[in-house]
């Protein structure tokens, strides 16, 4: 658990963070969300220490951070930047497995480890011999997860990891995320100025303003929340975008299955990761009616009575 | 398995396109041990040296001039590489400054004055020009290993501190790897500079190749000059080469 307790924090006369309070939960994900120059990595960068505040205390699991030694503070907690950082001379096996060799871990552990990781992160194992230069973005930023997770931290912090990709790699990668977080439940501090990336992976969803945290709760919280400068910041379509946190195929029971004959070219065909944002917008901008997901037999029709249940009511 | 193939890629094309150094190799071999000989073939080109020029035993001075030449590059290596990291690696920032400037000034000092000035402290034969040489090779040194020491990219500085490196880890798995071009520069300016500065130690009986030089001019024996500026010549031009080959191939390494 990591508790912020009254941090200040100020360059020269520039005031980057100004009384933050925030508890973190264990095991979830909390996404620090806001506009370029708010605070967001300054506040991430204080929980590892790589920055020190003004005034404030920073605890983890119940104990003052500066209690703890630097390099073991960081060391259990893994960290992951934009455009990577990883070491260019070492191959990705080598990068991976800096943290556990700072451990003397020996080295069929290590070696097991680096498998393991290049396996989680959904890379080869032939992967471990090559050098960060041969691989593309999308990869190195694999292999970038792979390290922060190299000794099993109990922390990790991501500074918009995904932040340098492509639309459609960033979405992938967001997913494979999430599901790497479902099995190994690490607790995740998580820096973006994307809001969608917020909505369609927090736990916990924090909006900061100028140095301040203007609202934090769950994103569904976030959504009802009235306040002008969130409301202004995430814009009024927010409510929409918690749809991309359902998957279209947990909620097929909600459709009518057609029984009558259909032509493939006038199916909408969707995959086991669509989300029912994605069903909805396809249909928007489709005249078709009919749609079929991958690995689930039979046709569909879409209505959008679902997606009506599933969009948030706010009282 | 396949990490091994393009290891031996690597080292095999750094070994083919030593072509030319191997070339200068042989040719400096040819000029110490048959300098005579060759003279005395091109006599009908370059006509009858005014000197009796094989007096001068070619060989000897050669290694005299490499003796100077190491024992003055090895200690500057030694402690410009080592002080520079040491103020980096405990982040004297201050101290890292001012040396830098020291280093900045100290170039402008001509070598032939500072030998000058050594000679009454030292007095003549070896020592002075060593202690000349040291001193004008610690300076590149120094400056190099700082520049190649600070030149990795914020991003991967940042990681490294991330990730939990002490300063000295980090110095050990990062900087030094990454920085290994520039040092190499440094190493290479400062042995290319002594080369030929060495030359001057003969005025204050060093011996060397300067020897030769310096009884050529006095009697004005283009052929005598040779005989020492040759040698010299071949010697700068392997050494640039293999370094500037050593530079390129760790410049490849440091980039992944």
């Amino acid at each position: 658990m990591i508790e912020l307790r009254n941090i200040k924090k100020t360059y020269g006369n520039v005031v980057a963070l100004d009384g933050i309070d925030l508890v973190i939960e264990n095991a979830k994900i909390c996404m620090l969300l806001g506009p370029s120059g708010c605070g967001k990595s300054t506040l991430l960068r204080l929980i590892n220490r790589l920055i020190d505040p003004d005034s404030g205390e920073i605890l983890i699991n119940h104990k003052s951070n500066l209690s703890y030694k630097k390099e073991e503070l960081r060391r259990n907690m893994g960290y992951a930047i934009q455009g990577v950082g990883l070491f260019p001379h070492m191959t990705v096996g080598e990068n991976i497995s800096v943290v556990p060799k700072l451990y003397k871990w020996d080295e069929p552990r290590m070696k097991a480890r680096i498998e393991e990781l290049l396996d989680l992160v959904g890379l080869p194992i032939e992967y471990a011999s090559k050098y960060p230069r041969e691989l593309s973005g999308g990869e190195a930023q694999r292999v970038g997860v792979a390290r922060a997770l190299g000794a099993d931290p109990q922390f990790l912090l991501m500074d918009e990891p995904f932040g340098a990709l492509d639309p459609v790699n960033r979405k992938r990668l967001q997913r494979e995320f999430l599901e790497i977080q479902r099995r190994l439940k690490k607790t995740v501090v998580f820096v973006t100025h994307d809001i969608n990336e917020a909505a369609t992976m927090a736990d916990q969803l924090v909006i900061m303003n100028e140095g301040k945290i203007i609202g934090a709760g769950t994103p569904e919280e976030i959504a009802c929340c009235e306040d002008d400068t969130v409301v202004g910041f995430l814009g009024n379509g927010f409510g929409l975008e918690l749809l991309e946190r359902h998957k279209l195929v947990d909620h097929m029971h909600m459709f009518e299955p057609w029984t009558k004959a259909a032509k493939f070219e006038d199916l909408l065909r969707f995959d086991r990761a669509s989300t029912m944002k994605e069903i909805m917008a396809s249909f928007l901008l489709s005249e078709k009616t009919l749609f079929s997901v991958e690995g689930v037999p039979g046709v569909f029709t879409y209505n959008t009575k679902p997606i009506s249940e599933l969009l948030l009511k706010c009282d | 398995m396949k990490n091994q193939v393009a290891v031996t890629n690597i080292k095999t094309r750094w070994v083919r396109s030593l072509k030319t150094e191997m070339a200068l190799l042989v040719l400096l071999f040819v000029t110490v041990f048959w300098f005579d000989q060759l003279v005395a073939i091109l006599k009908p080109l370059i006509g009858t040296p005014k000197s009796n020029v094989s007096v001068w035993n070619l060989g000897e001075l050669f290694f005299q001039h490499m003796a100077i030449v190491t024992i003055a590059t090895s200690a500057s290596l030694i402690l410009a590489f080592g002080l520079g990291s040491w103020v980096h690696i405990k982040r004297f920032d201050q101290l890292k400054s001012n040396l830098l400037s020291f280093c900045g000034f100290g170039e402008t000092f001509p070598t032939a004055a500072l030998i000058a000035l050594l000679v009454p402290l030292l007095g003549y034969g070896m020592e002075s020009v060593v202690i000349a040489l040291f001193v004008y090779g610690l300076m590149p040194i120094f400056t190099n290993t700082i520049e190649g020491l600070e030149s990795i990219p914020k991003q991967i500085g940042e990681a490294a501190d991330g990730m939990g490196l002490t300063p000295i880890q980090k110095y050990g798995y990062v900087e030094l790897k990454m920085g290994m071009p520039y040092i190499l520069t440094g190493i290479r300016i400062s042995l290319i500079v002594n080369i030929a500065a060495a030359t001057i130690g003969a005025v204050v009986g060093a011996g060397g190749l300067g020897m030769p030089i310096m009884s050529g001019i006095r009697i004005y024996d283009p052929i005598l000059i040779m005989k020492g500026a040759l040698p010299v010549i071949l010697l700068a031009l392997l050494v640039d080469g293999l370094f500037r080959k050593m530079e390129k191939h760790y410049g490849i390494q440091s980039k992944g």
